[in-house]
């Protein structure tokens, strides 16, 4: 780790954002610009991963958040994609009640390939305004509760909620390793070129 | 050093509180209507702190000092900005070269395209590509920022 690295940040904390498609994991990939706008070329790729810095008390905390980025299909999920992962946010559609019974295969594929431990908020999401809320608030709490996880509900088109959960994970995760670990275990480095990231979006953490 | 939870949520969400309550960002200017002195003489790297060109965004995507000038002569074409008029851009072969990913405030990465680009976008309003990196095995972890596609903050009137 150069010296140059030290300064940049103390900490790195990679969340993932796992679900079926459709249930607007990209919406909860923090977008906090009220004006927008249609940027067709990136929308059209597909965002990987976004990098954000929050400081806190002095120390500078990269987050890096990682989209599904495509392998929606819980079979398709590996455990390279989870390598390295502290906090998933586990997303589903309010409107869709698939998506819901599907957070069960989701946990499922989480316990068999993501690291013990690893922190988990439940979001029940709602993208489109228009469409009509077939889960409630209460079944959403009630499978959370059974996995003993957090709970929220969102709006990421009017961003409620969605910093709640991001807050929510960072600070379990938080709790769990960077207030009982030395700060130089939590810098891990990233490097794309190996691991074969141009094919697997989990290719990272080395 | 250690941290409550309390602490650590207290402290994100002044942040974020900050954030949103805080007025459009004076003194942010394009390359083109900016003054040429973006790059500071004696280090070769960006003077001024980089931010997103929307100028309905804010997004703080690169601190000062941190990425010097390169003139990249092999870089993947880049689509146009929607909206945002940034001159004559595609005959402008300069770029920050980031040093690597950890290197930025806040960003976005496209997913790989072709064999080995990824594009850079704001991470808060997804307006891209402002930039690229190459993702060949062995390839530096370098991610390049195209100094045209950027808005400054142009420090007040010297």
């Amino acid at each position: 780790m150069s010296a140059a690295k030290s300064s940049t940040y103390d900490y790195l904390i990679k969340l993932l954002l796992i679900g079926d498609s459709g249930v607007g994991k990209s919406c909860l990939l923090l977008r906090f610009c009220d004006d927008s706008f249609t940027p067709s070329f990136i929308t059209t790729i597909g965002i990987d991963f976004k990098i954000r810095t929050i400081e806190l008390d002095g120390k500078r905390i990269k987050l890096q958040i990682w989209d599904t980025a495509g392998q929606e299909r819980f079979r398709t999920i590996t455990t390279a994609y989870y390598r390295g992962a502290m906090g998933i946010l586990l997303a589903y559609d309010v409107t869709d009640e698939r998506s819901f019974k599907n957070i069960r295969n989701w946990i499922k594929n989480i316990e068999q390939n993501a690291s013990q431990g690893v922190n988990m908020i439940l979001v029940g999401n709602k993208c489109d305004m228009g469409d009509k809320k077939v889960i409630s608030k209460e079944q959403g709490q009630e499978l959370a509760d059974e996995f003993g996880i957090k709970f929220v509900e969102t709006s990421a088109k009017s961003n409620l909620g969605v910093e709640d959960a991001f807050f929510s994970l960072a600070r379990d995760i938080k709790k769990r390793l960077i207030d009982t670990q030395a700060p130089k275990e939590e810098k891990k480095d990233i490097d794309l070129t190996q691991a074969g990231a141009a094919k697997a979006p989990g290719g990272c953490c080395n | 050093m250690t941290f409550t939870t309390d602490q650590v949520a207290a402290a994100l969400a002044a942040q974020q509180e900050r954030d949103r309550a805080a007025p459009r960002l004076q003194g942010l200017a394009r390359l083109h209507d900016a003054p040429a002195n973006h790059v500071a003489t004696s280090t070769n790297k960006n003077a001024w702190a980089i931010y997103c060109p929307n100028e309905h965004c804010q997004c703080l995507i690169l601190r000062a000092n941190t990425a010097p000038l390169e003139t990249v002569t092999d870089a993947p074409d880049l689509a146009a900005l929607p909206g945002i008029n940034v001159g004559a851009d595609t005959t402008d072969a300069r770029y920050y070269a980031v040093p690597s990913m950890m290197h930025f405030e806040n960003v976005g990465f496209s997913k790989t395209v072709g064999a080995d680009v990824k594009y850079l976008c704001c991470a808060d309003c997804d307006l891209g590509p402002l930039g690229f990196m190459r993702t060949t095995p062995g390839h530096k972890p370098t991610c390049y920022l195209k100094v045209a596609r950027l808005r400054y903050k142009v420090p007040p009137t010297e």
